[in-house]
């Protein structure tokens, strides 16, 4: 009779595996990406990491097709908190080794397209169009901003919560 | 995209100051297009209450003059690699000289933001559209570089991007595989701000651009349409272009 050998190579062979991957998990630090500019993201850790895609799915085709231009959601207003400086004081791209976007994409093996088109760094200063504007969405960054740490409005876990996984 | 509600308040405050420092840049002779009556703010989508135009008088563009073409580049981040052939170019300058005469005018060409666009009819993806207002352009997001738009275009107002290319501006993303054509600056559209070729144009004391809502009665540009002959440019294709020339 084959099977019992069978089975038993089969559960050594999952023990294996799973030490091996319990290692790897040992071995490779989650990345812990923060924020340059500001105390708290557009919404908590959490919402954004599972759900930072759609959001920016959504605002692209709001931004490009009807003219929707609230910094809250938008690539831009990512880019303008999360880009670090170098000691000389000039913007590190968001996608470079280390930096923001590609820490956690590295990690998990996630390759985006965002940057072959879109800049990397912030606006430079004096442009109407700089990073001036785009704190409004931030949490922390404008005093009359009314959201609890935590505390989603309701559109936005309407709009983005759905089908998106149990959390 | 819906916002929370506690939001409206702060982009509403923050239009109401921008317009407040667009009166001021108004009256000291800045170019502002947008009047309290059909300015948005950052969280309202566009409407085809505006639909925005431009006239242009040749014969106030000046033989030579490249400002336009200048600031085009500068404002987009439109950046050659010394191959004219496959360089994109969003405005270019012609000169077009009348066999008879010999007479030379000099003209802006750009996207003329056609009411009935040939690149939107061929588009396959739906990529090249038209917005709400009026204004033509490329959803990169969807575009898979066919160029068949730039087939379909008259103007030859298109450009495919051949190459990888960095350092663009935030406001004007651009990369490689896709096609992209004059946009009418709808960022600075967007916040009340004529497009950066007609800025430089009056800036360089030419004025030979005009900028505004064409749907407006009471706006410049509409009323200036209506005192002075202006035409469209290949008017036989019946493309309502959004771009008028006068004097040619």
């Amino acid at each position: 009779m084959l099977w019992p050998w069978v089975h038993r190579f089969i559960v050594t062979a999952c023990l294996a595996i799973a030490s091996v991957s319990a290692a790897v998990a040992d071995g490779v630090e989650i990345p812990q990406p923060v924020a340059v500019r500001g105390e708290q993201c557009v919404e908590p850790v959490e919402v954004m990491r599972r759900n930072h895609m759609k959001m920016l799915m959504h605002q692209r085709d709001d931004t490009v097709v009807k003219g929707i231009r609230t910094p809250r959601y938008s690539l831009k207003g990512c880019i303008d908190c999360h880009a670090e400086k170098n000691d000389a004081g000039d913007f590190i791209a968001v996608n470079a080794p280390g930096q923001f976007c590609s820490t956690c994409h590295q990690y998990a093996a996630v390759r985006i397209d965002c940057f072959s088109c879109h800049a990397t760094v912030p606006a430079g200063e004096g442009h109407g169009d700089n990073m001036e504007g785009n704190t409004q969405g931030m949490i922390g960054m404008d005093t009359s901003e009314s959201f609890a740490d935590g505390d989603i409005p309701h559109t936005v876990q309407n709009t983005f919560l759905q089908g998106g996984g149990s959390d | 995209m819906t916002e929370g509600l506690d939001n409206l308040d702060s982009y509403r405050r923050r239009f109401l100051t921008a317009l407040g420092i667009g009166g001021v840049a108004a009256a000291i002779g800045g170019v502002r297009i947008v009047g309290l009556a059909t300015a948005k703010s950052d969280d309202e989508a566009v409407t085809d209450e505006a639909r925005w135009g431009m006239l242009i008088d040749t014969s106030k563009c000046g033989e030579g003059c490249n400002r336009c073409v200048e600031a085009c580049n500068e404002e987009n981040g439109l950046t050659g690699f010394d191959r004219q052939q496959t360089d994109a170019q969003w405005i270019r300058t012609l000169e077009v000289r009348d066999k008879q005469t010999g007479h030379v005018t000099s003209l802006p060409m750009l996207c003329q933001h056609c009411e009935h666009p040939p690149c939107v009819d061929v588009c396959p993806t739906g990529a090249s559209f038209r917005r709400a207002d009026g204004i033509v352009l490329v959803n990169k997001h969807t575009c898979i570089g066919c160029r068949y738009c730039m087939m379909a275009c008259p103007y030859k107002a298109r450009s495919f991007i051949h190459e990888e290319l960095t350092d663009q501006k935030p406001w004007a993303p651009r990369g490689k595989g896709t096609v992209e054509s004059c946009t009418f600056c709808v960022h600075r559209v967007d916040r009340g701000d004529a497009p950066a070729c007609v800025e430089a144009c009056g800036e360089a004391a030419n004025g030979a651009m005009m900028f505004g809502n064409l749907n407006d009665p009471d706006s410049e540009i509409a009323i200036r349409a209506k005192q002075v002959s202006s035409r469209q440019i290949r008017a036989d294709l019946n493309l309502n272009t959004a771009v008028r020339y006068e004097g040619i």
